[in-house]
């Protein structure tokens, strides 16, 4: 019995290290990283809470599944904060970022600005980001934000 | 109508013979010698019947005289079938060897058609985890020993038998709980407390698969499970429990997030005890962990208590009592993949408490060898998890019910149960204000036993639901289904039925806002509808193979699911016209090298679709696995459980996540001197990474040390 148990113990140790473990999931490696330059601080309005950065595959988006963003609000006490939003390989037509007001829900229609544009300098064009697997990191998306903008900012 | 109940209880009682005698006896395992507790022992052809307690004895009352048979039967035993002729106002004792086995055919069950039978004469599709499953592998939960029934996974917090539940947080369940037969769903969420009772205090967990509207009501859409809880025992019995398991770092190095220890205990006590006629059982339990990831922590406690009075008159009074308290972090999700076991900041520190009552008083009677009564009262007190933090916005919701059943047996072909549901809800939040709701509900089931290869049954419910000042609701439930022996060991099966659930008062009527989601109110939800085709066969070779396969067909029609609105990221339950899952479950138990080696092994290809878009449905894996090797070489023991559950094809809210199959073993050995035991396990022994749910990581590995025993 004890010579069966030897052999079975041994074949079981032989098949273990001829398989490579799989670990299944990981770290994900692509990801867009920038800065979000804010435009005229001083009339950014008192009753938005939080900004985020959201990227988006489809736009309007139709679904959730159409977004990729970040899970926290981004630093607002700093004049350019810069950001990194871990995202999947696909081409996003839209990177931007939206904001929300003190006690009110995530609204996917205020925009606060998008890559691609520069109040400052009258641009307003909107550049996809593509991420691949020869690509799959993009830096610099600076994202311009003019608080100017927002409704009812202060004067 | 009181005059009329106690005119029938009294020509009931008349029934019984006069000069009745006992039975009693001591149910062993042939090879060990030791006792088989939890076994079903039934005098054939009458109501008459009991289960062995902690040291394998059992007593039936009230036995007329006269020649009898005595079918004993055990899962993972042959059955032993015994004649005993009793002389008037005789007593009896006998002893009782059985054999172990593959064949899971013998074992007696009572979910598929609320009165006894074999699982080879069950119509339905039926799987049974019994409490020497539960032990050999130290779980540690209700939940975690049904993931290694066939056909069943868990995709986040949610049981999915074939499939038919899919992950619909704040959703009701699509399967039904019941507690020693009464259901425990709670009455705002509709939502399954699986830490309601310890495991160590469940006897058997059966899983019936497909709708049962027909037996249970509203909630059996897709399933039922049935949790038996252990009977006080003769002679004092004291069991204990310690398991202190330490997790072990992640695989990925980027996703550690502290230098601390990371661990969890959990101890389990129980005492059982007769005085007299009456039996008592009294369990404590507590469960608590660090986690393995941040907002991990969670502190769990259980009292239970059960006693048994055995009445002169053939009859028993069964009260129940069971509390659960539970406080725990909540980890809703990851701050990001890249750090995958710590959540955002804003989430640090948030919180829910869960607790929940369940007790049951049951009178049992057995008027006749031909008829036998049940009168069940129950009271569900329940305050689950709700997934943000906004639980102190729900007071507990409230569910009471009451339940008459009477068995018949007319003659020996023929087999009826009948009765009466009744139930009442009251629920209030701020989110939904104060809601009641009542139902009543009738049902009738027949075994028509045509010989002893063919049997036939058929049944039907009529339920009835109200909300306060809403309309009247009602679903009429038929089943109908038969199981025959063509050929020695083969057995063909095949059900058909129907299933609903009412939506639940937190689907029509929840509104609420937390953290990143709000939910949007819809009172016009129709019930949920199911139609189930179960066929199968189920092959035995050489009493050492058994093989079982199952073709399955449930159309689901208004569906309650989610529907996510991207613009505001809110959320509104719906109803889907018509959905499918259809599919091949497949299961093998074998035993060899002189049954020191058990296998057993299943597979589920399933294939789960929205009609009208020809898509997947949400949160559904087209394929599940399991394999489970175990030796036995005397005092040492040895086993694993493989899982495989496939990659989730289609997901609500992060789609474009990478999602990967769940391949999951855990590991054992032990070691058994007389009536302890000690064992080492290691769970998710590969460090497999997979996620539960949307951005939650699965268990990381961990290595628990387990020491049990009973005095």
């Amino acid at each position: 019995m004890l010579r069966n148990l030897l052999r079975i113990t041994l074949l079981l140790s032989l098949l273990a290290m001829a398989c490579e473990i799989d670990h299944g999931l990981g770290t994900i490696d692509s990801g867009i990283s920038g800065r979000v330059i804010f435009l005229h601080p001083e009339r950014k309005p008192a009753r938005v809470d939080a900004v985020r950065v959201v990227a988006v595959v489809n736009f309007p988006p139709q679904s959730l599944g159409d977004l990729v963003f970040t899970n926290t609000s981004i630093n607002l006490s700093q004049p350019s904060p810069s950001f990194r939003v871990p995202a999947p390989l696909a081409h996003y037509v839209l990177v931007g970022a939206i904001y929300r007001e003190k006690g009110k829900e995530w609204d996917y229609a205020k925009i606060l600005g998008f890559y691609g544009s520069n109040p400052d300098s009258n641009i307003y064009d909107i550049k996809p980001v593509t991420l691949s697997k020869a690509h799959p990191l993009a830096a610099n998306i600076d994202i311009y934000c003019d608080w100017a903008q927002v409704p009812g900012s202060s004067r | 109508m009181k005059k009329n109940l106690l005119l029938l209880l009294l020509f009931c009682g008349a029934l019984h013979a006069a000069d009745a005698g006992r039975i009693s006896g001591h149910i062993v395992d042939a090879v060990t010698g030791q006792p088989l507790p939890g076994a079903n022992i039934q005098i054939t052809g009458s109501v008459l019947g009991a289960m062995s307690d902690n040291r394998g004895h059992f007593l039936i009352l009230r036995v007329p005289e006269g020649r009898h048979t005595l079918r004993v039967s055990y899962i993972g035993y042959e059955p032993g079938l015994l004649e005993v002729t009793l002389a008037a106002a005789d007593s009896r004792t006998v002893q009782v060897r059985l054999k172990p086995t593959v064949i899971p055919m013998h074992q007696v069950v009572v979910t598929g058609s609320r009165q006894p039978e074999t699982l080879a004469s069950a119509a339905a599709s039926i799987s049974v985890m019994d409490r020497m499953a539960i032990r050999r592998r130290n779980l540690l939960g209700a939940a975690e020993a049904l993931q290694l029934v066939s056909g069943v996974t868990m995709v986040g917090d949610y049981i999915n038998i074939r499939g038919g539940s899919g992950y619909n947080r704040l959703g009701g369940s699509r399967l039904l709980v019941l507690l020693d037969e009464v259901p425990i769903l709670t009455s705002d969420l509709g939502e399954a407390n699986w830490n309601i009772v310890p495991v160590t205090e469940i006897e058997r967990m059966e899983v019936l698969k497909g709708a049962a509207s027909s037996l249970y009501g509203s909630g059996a859409i897709s399933g039922v499970v049935n949790m038996i809880t252990k009977q006080p025992s003769s002679e004092l019995s004291l069991s204990v429990r310690q398991a202190s398991g330490l997790f072990d770092t992640p695989s990925v190095p980027e996703w550690k997030w502290t230098d601390k220890s990371l661990y969890y205990h959990r101890t389990d006590l129980s005492a059982s005890k007769s005085f007299g006629p009456v039996g008592v059982r009294l369990a404590v339990s507590r469960h608590a962990s660090t986690g393995d990831r941040e907002n991990g922590h969670f502190e769990r406690w259980y009292l239970t208590g059960k006693a048994v009075w055995q009445l002169p008159s053939n009859a028993s009074l069964t009260l129940f009592s069971t509390y659960s308290h539970e406080q725990r972090d909540i980890f809703l999700q990851w701050l990001e993949q890249n750090r995958a076991l710590n959540v955002p900041a804003t989430d640090r520190g948030d919180q829910y408490t869960m607790s929940g009552y369940v007790g049951y008083l049951v009178y049992s009677r057995v008027f006749s060898p031909k008829m036998s009564g049940k009168f069940r009262l129950s009271f569900n007190q329940q305050l689950v998890g709700v997934p943000f933090n906004i639980t102190s916005a729900f007071t507990p919701a409230i569910g009471a019910s009451g339940e008459g059943q009477v068995s018949w047996h007319p003659s020996p072909a023929h087999r009826l149960s009948m009765g009466v549901d009744y139930k009442f809800d009251t629920v209030e939040s701020e989110y939904y204000g104060r809601r009641n709701a009542n139902g009543i509900s009738p049902y009738i089931q027949e075994i028509w036993q045509v010989s002893n290869l063919l049997h036939l049954n058929a049944g039907l419910r009529w339920d009835t639901y109200q909300l306060v000042g809403d309309s009247l609701e009602y679903q009429v439930s038929p089943k109908i289904g038969f199981s025959w022996q063509p050929a020695f060991g083969t057995i063909l099966h095949g059900s058909f039925g129907r299933g609903f659930r009412a939506a639940t008062v937190v689907e029509r009527f929840i509104t609420a806002g937390a953290k990143d989601f709000k939910a949007i109110p819809n009172p016009d939800l129709e019930p949920e509808r199911s139609i189930l085709l179960d066929v199968g066969v189920r092959q035995t070779f050489d009493e050492r193979v058994y093989v079982e396969a199952t073709y399955f067909f449930n159309r689901y029609a208004n569906l309650i699911e989610p529907t996510l609105l991207a613009s505001q990221l809110a959320a509104q339950f719906v109803n889907y016209p018509v959905a499918y899952i259809q599919g091949i479950e497949t299961e093998m138990r074998t035993r060899f090298w002189r049954d020191r080696v058990s296998l057993q092994a299943s597979a589920t290809w399933m294939d789960p679709r929205d009609k009208q878009t020809d898509a997947t449905l949400l949160y559904r894996p087209r394929f599940i696995a399991s394999f489970s090797p175990q030796l036995n070489l005397g005092r040492f023991t040895a086993g694993a459980d493989y899982r495989y559950i496939g990659r989730i094809e289609k997901v609500a809210v992060y789609p474009l996540d990478e999602r990967v199959p769940a391949k999951i073993w855990d590991a054992r050995i032990g070691w058994r001197l007389q009536n302890w035991e000690v064992q080492l396990v290691v769970r998710n022994a590969l460090n497999y990474n997979y996620t539960v749910s949307e951005r939650v990581l699965g268990e990381i590995r961990n290595f628990m040390l387990a020491i049990s025993g009973e005095i």
